[in-house]
């Protein structure tokens, strides 16, 4: 019915005469820019939700005018140059382990545009705060991490709690998206602070006792003779690796104990305190010592409140330094120094990166309701551990702290250094729904901050 | 040499405007697409690389032979030292270039755009040749088994008649990433790998034109008779191509998977018993029939439409998510025909409570999210990427998106009331709404009381997809819908058709099935002219066509060694597809199988998962049932996405770990009221009853012993047979539709 061909058949002298250049390279999700070796095994990201002041934290402006200096008093540390906040004792000390990075900036000035800017290393279309969580937004770096770094069978790659946040909305780039439901974290959504904390998948029903559990197995096992051709199927051959990945990890002891804080002495769980987040710090070390790749903390499910994350305008009579006096900067002072100590006395710290930052900081000048408002055009963020400078600052903010002063950079320019850190070229292309191919991070590795 | 001079000389006289001056549009520009230099990782990037930003694939010649002829100080082309312009020492490799080698120096592209610029890198004239169209020979070829090496020929077509081979210039995408594209030698030749079913796009300028691959796995054979249409086209196809099909697959598996398919439910067990022994050789065409009788079959589809209409809570709110499915679902009950479906859907007006379709507007709730849904629902026709440039892989200009989405312009809501529950969410709707047509444009609301500012561009006017026309009638839905739904609409019947095949056979013809392109053509189009033909013929009775489809034997086809490795997503129905159950089939059939309830919040008891309007979206203001839980680890969209795609049932950990030791499956083993009855059967009978329930097939002699043995073991018995059903239930020949 149809001409005969005209072309000629393949065999291996034709093959190596044609050669293999052409458009061919550079379609489909190849990596490009040759291979990065990477030094973190595990990064914890710590996410600052509500948006940090630097001026009250590790960024003080003590000579700036009143309604920008603020209440605080500052702390002299082992860096020189380096002042933080006075209600943050044990940072001060723990300064020189880690490298501030003061010029963050970007034009998102929401919380969920924001939001998912700092979750994901890309910039939403629109500073719109009604950004709504769809797959055709892009992957969390967790995801990215568990697709492209991924970790042995039975260890989980991305693993994130204790809360979903969302302002209004969930707010996007917190799964994986288009990347595939498989990329999605492991979400413990339970609160480790409450006695009985465990992970709810990793835990059999009561009734389904390990001889039961093996009973099924080998029920199963008689049905599947009769498969046939079907096992044969990609599909069907996914599905029995699922089953494979499914008992390992419920037999694998390692991350169900990983889940277990009453195996940690009190002592510990103490020193970085009975709060949900304290104990969210300690079971991502933990979790770290497991073998995660990409462990990402949560603050609080709530941008800000008398308990919640740091967003302190004022509103609603909620003023902000007696919030920032109780509640924020004393729980940040007993977890980032307790955890980076932890890790660092266990040996953890040359191969676990721990990044700490928010979505925005917070306005220089202090508002009408004595608050800082949202700032999303000079913040900081902290790096520490694997592969960055110790006691470092890279970029500064100016004398007010308004505007980056030097190496001003973006959340993508942090996001192409986790990766690089990681091992993963960030340059790797992805294709989203609309079969377009898309880098891994848009940004630029921040070679100032790489030790 | 002198053998590659004379064609190039030819290209100048032909393409260029004077005698042997080399056309910057015709010639250049080609070639800046067939190195890949203006694709979208490279230098057509939004920002560009290393400084040179070219307008993507090619579209605007104007700015891109400004930007290399003025950028860099003039750098870029060197008429006096053509050698040094960067344009041929970066493609060349000579100066460091991330994007490597592109332009060897001594092939056909270095050489011709050296020519240019020694000529002094002249645009061209106004009024210089213009290519029409683009030809490719062969059109279409058959590959031997192995696979082989293509060199096409690919002419241009000017505006004048003139013809001349491009060849050199052209640029070749293949569909299937595992064909490569090899530019040396005299020709750019295709890689075809072995069993490689696929289009190739030529391009030239804006002038595409396509090749068909097909792959044949031996000599061609003599097709065997078939009265059914849709069989006597795929069995020429496959013949020619020397495939041979699998076989049909035994009356259990039949009777399985045609009462998912049809009902989305496993068959009782009593009643795949009857069937396995009835000997009335129309029994299968009779299932059919009972099953398209059935109020399932329209659940089926209100399900489906649901998704694609974005029926969700938070922007329809519950009531407007009832009334909308319930619309639907009465609208199928009654076989409404599909063009009237749409006429109804995209003409909608009044309130959502108390007009169901006016919600499909209040889901999409701007004009250019209404224009891709509409293009992409009805017409199988994704223009999203032209929103922002000329389309890249299609046809759709900007200008053509722009005035489609005029069309819905004039859409606009009077909010009654808005009791959302959450104040910032602005996302939330919650209270009737009435969609009404505005007459004339919008008005900015104006805070200081003066006159609205007119727009600042003024709108394209109001066009169809491929119209040629602006749409003159000041009820442009009305227009919209009227032309969608006429005879002889090239989108609307195909893409329909294709829809219905997808759903039965795991796999459009037309695959994804909103993305019908020249370069992604249907892998039988005879069928699916076919089937676009019967559909209108049947006036767009839906279970119509779905009889046609479900009475042939490729509906029927299962799956044997020889099909089961290969790729078999390349759409030649010679084998079955398996597929995983979509998850609101797959808690009704466990819940079926074990006779356990489900209970549905607001709906009686005894409701189905396939019956539920919908379930609401993920929020932290109420924790999610662990039937919502199951349900979304098992695919069940959001509902957010005019697609498909957004039900995802790539088997994930999570899916695996929710049968395995998940809450809800172990209750519905616990409460399961067959199970009860069961444990006090005999063994012999109880494993039987399971494996028809289930798997609607007998149990092997080997299998009753070993599960017998099982069940009589030691320990309770009602629990052996959770355990045994727990293994039917999780089994890969439960968990698929193959």
């Amino acid at each position: 019915m149809f001409p005969l061909p005209v072309a000629t058949p393949l065999d291996r002298r034709s093959v190596l005469k044609v050669g293999f250049g052409g458009l061919a390279a550079l379609a489909g999700g190849t990596s490009r820019g040759g291979a990065v070796k990477g030094r973190a095994k595990t990064v914890i990201f710590l996410h600052q939700w509500g948006g940090p002041s630097h001026h009250d934290t590790i960024d003080p402006k003590p000579d700036a005018p009143d309604n920008i200096r603020g209440e605080l008093g500052v702390l002299q540390t082992r860096v020189p140059g380096a002042l933080v906040s006075d209600l943050l004792p044990n940072t001060s000390k723990i300064i020189d382990k880690v490298c501030q990075i003061r010029s963050l900036h970007h034009t998102m000035a929401n919380h969920n545009s924001a939001g998912y800017y700092s979750l994901t290393g890309v910039a939403p279309a629109t500073d719109d705060q009604r950004l709504r969580d769809s797959r055709d937004l892009f992957p969390a770096y967790g995801a990215i991490a568990d697709r492209f770094a991924p970790t042995p069978a039975g260890i989980p790659g991305f693993v994130a709690f204790p809360h979903t946040i969302a302002d209004g909305s969930i707010t996007p780039g917190q799964h994986a998206s288009f990347l595939g439901k498989r990329h999605d974290p492991l979400f413990v959504g339970q609160d480790p602070n409450q006695a009985g904390f465990k992970l709810p998948e990793l835990a059999l029903p009561a009734s389904i006792t390990p001889e039961r559990l093996a009973r099924r197995g080998e029920a199963r096992k008689i049905i599947e003779r009769q498969l046939g051709d079907l096992e044969q199927t990609a599909l069907a051959r996914g599905l029995g690796e699922q089953y494979d990945r499914a008992h390992a990890l419920l037999a694998s002891p390692r991350v169900r104990e990983a889940f277990d804080l009453s195996r940690e002495p009190d002592a510990i769980r103490d020193r970085y305190g009975r709060t949900t987040y304290g104990q969210s710090c300690l079971l991502a070390r933990r979790l770290a010592e497991a073998g995660c790749r990409w462990i990402q903390v949560y603050l609080h499910p709530s941008i800000g409140g008398a308990k919640g994350g740091w967003d302190t305008h004022g509103f609603r009579g909620e003023k902000m330094y007696p919030i920032l006096k109780n509640h924020l900067l004393p729980l940040m002072d007993q977890t980032l120094p307790t955890l980076l100590l932890d890790l660092e006395e266990r040996g953890l710290l040359e191969n676990t990166l721990v990044v700490w930052v928010g979505e925005f900081g917070r306005s220089p000048k202090i508002n009408d309701l004595a608050g800082r408002d949202h700032w999303p055009k000079c913040y900081p963020a902290l790096l520490a551990g694997a592969g960055v400078k110790k006691g470092h600052i890279h970029g500064r903010s100016d004398k007010i702290g308004a505007y980056p002063a030097s190496d001003a950079c973006k959340p993508e320019d942090i996001s192409a250094t986790l990766f690089h850190l990681l091992g993963i070229n960030p340059a790797t292309e992805i294709r989203d729904p609309l079969d377009r191919p898309l880098a891994l991070s848009p940004g630029k590795v921040i070679d100032g901050v790489l030790a | 040499m002198g053998n590659l001079l004379i064609p190039l000389i030819l290209h100048a006289c032909a393409l260029g405007p004077g005698t042997d001056s080399v056309s910057f549009r015709n010639e250049v520009m080609p070639l800046l697409s067939q190195g890949g230099c203006n694709s979208g990782p490279c230098h057509g990037n939004l920002n560009g690389k290393g400084g040179l930003k070219l307008s993507l694939r090619g579209e605007d010649p104007g700015l891109d032979w400004k930007t290399l002829t003025h950028g860099v100080g003039g750098r870029r082309v060197n008429p006096l030292e053509p050698d040094e312009s960067l344009l041929l020492s970066k493609a060349s490799g000579k100066s460091p270039h991330e994007g490597a080698v592109r332009w060897k120096t001594d092939g056909h592209a270095y050489r011709l755009v050296r020519q240019w610029i020694a000529q002094g890198a002249q645009p061209d004239p106004e009024g210089g040749p213009r290519v029409r169209s683009l030809r490719v020979e062969p059109e279409e070829i058959i590959l031997p088994p192995g696979g082989g090496i293509l060199r096409p020929k690919v002419t241009a077509i000017f505006e004048d008649g003139k013809t001349v081979e491009v060849s050199l210039l052209a640029t070749l995408e293949p569909s299937d990433p595992g064909i490569r594209v090899s530019l040396e030698g005299d020709r750019p030749a295709l890689v075809v790998p072995a069993g490689s079913q696929a289009a190739v796009l030529a391009r030239h300028g804006s002038a595409q034109a396509l090749l068909r691959v097909w792959s044949s796995a031996g000599p061609s054979k003599v097709a065997r008779p078939a009265s059914h249409p849709v069989d006597r086209i795929v069995g020429q196809r496959l013949a020619s191509l020397g495939i041979e099909p699998a076989g049909g697959v035994d009356d259990g598996h039949f009777l399985r998977r045609v009462w998912l398919d049809l009902a989305g439910q496993l068959p009782p067990a009593a009643r795949t018993r009857a069937f396995l022994t009835d000997r009335n050789p129309e029994k299968r065409a009779n299932e059919v029939d009972f099953l398209l009788a059935q109020p399932a079959f329209a659940d089926l589809w209100a399900l489906h439409w649901a998704d694609l209409l974005r029926v969700e809570e938070k922007t329809l709110d519950p009531k407007g998510v009832r009334a909308m499915h319930g619309w639907l679902r009465r609208a199928f009950l009654e076989n409404m025909p599909l063009d009237e479906l749409a006429r109804q859907l995209v003409t909608a007006r009044g309130s959502t409570y108390s007009q169901p379709p006016a919600n499909f507007y209040r889901a999409l709730r701007d004009p250019q999210t209404r224009a891709e849904a509409v293009a992409q629902v009805f017409l199988g026709v994704r223009i999203a990427c032209a929103r922002c440039h000329n389309h890249p892989f299609d046809r759709w200009t900007t200008e053509d998106y722009n005035a489609f989405t005029e069309i819905f312009s004039g859409i606009d809501y009077k909010v009654l009331e808005n009791k959302r529950a959450d104040d910032l969410d602005k996302h939330e709707f919650k209270g009737e709404q009435i969609v009404y047509l505005r007459r004339g444009p919008a008005e900015a609301p104006q805070a200081n009381g003066k006159k609205p500012k007119p727009p600042a561009k003024p709108a394209t006017p109001a066009r169809v997809l491929d119209g040629k026309s602006a749409l003159e009638s000041p009820d442009r839905p009305q227009a919209l819908a009227d032309w969608m739904t006429e005879p002889g609409n090239p989108f609307f019947a195909k893409a329909q058709a294709n829809r219905v095949w997808r759903r039965l056979m795991g796999r459009g013809l037309v695959e994804p099935e909103d993305d019908f392109r020249l370069a992604n053509p249907a892998s039988h189009p005879e069928l699916l002219e076919h089937l676009a033909d019967f559909l209108t013929r049947h006036r767009f009775d839906l279970r119509a066509l779905a009889r046609h489809i479900a009475l042939s034997e490729t509906y029927a086809r299962g799956m044997d060694t020889a099909h089961a490795p290969a790729t078999q997503d390349d759409g030649m129905c010679a084998a079955s597809l398996p597929r995983p159950l979509p998850a609101e089939q797959l808690l009704d059939a466990w819940a079926g199988v074990l006779e356990s309830p489900l209970e549905f919040g607001g709906y009686p008891a005894g409701t189905r998962t396939l019956e539920v309007a919908g379930i609401p979206g993920p929020s932290r203001r109420r924790k999610s049932d662990d039937m919502e839980r199951f349900l979304r680890v098992f695919g069940k969209p959001e509902r957010l996405l005019s697609c498909d795609c957004e039900r995802t049932s790539d088997p994930t950990l999570a899916q695996t770990l929710m049968l395995v030791s998940g809450q809800l499956p172990q209750r519905l083993l616990t409460q399961s009221a067959r199970l009860d009855r069961l444990a006090r059967t005999a063994p012999g009978a109880a494993v039987e009853e399971l494996y028809l329930a289930a798997l609607c097939r007998m149990p092997t002699n080997r299998e009753v012993a070993d599960c017998v043995k099982l069940l009589e073991g030691p320990g309770n018995r009602r629990l052996a047979l959770e355990d045994l059903a727990w293994a039917l239930l999780g089994s890969r020949e439960f968990l698929l539709r193959w």
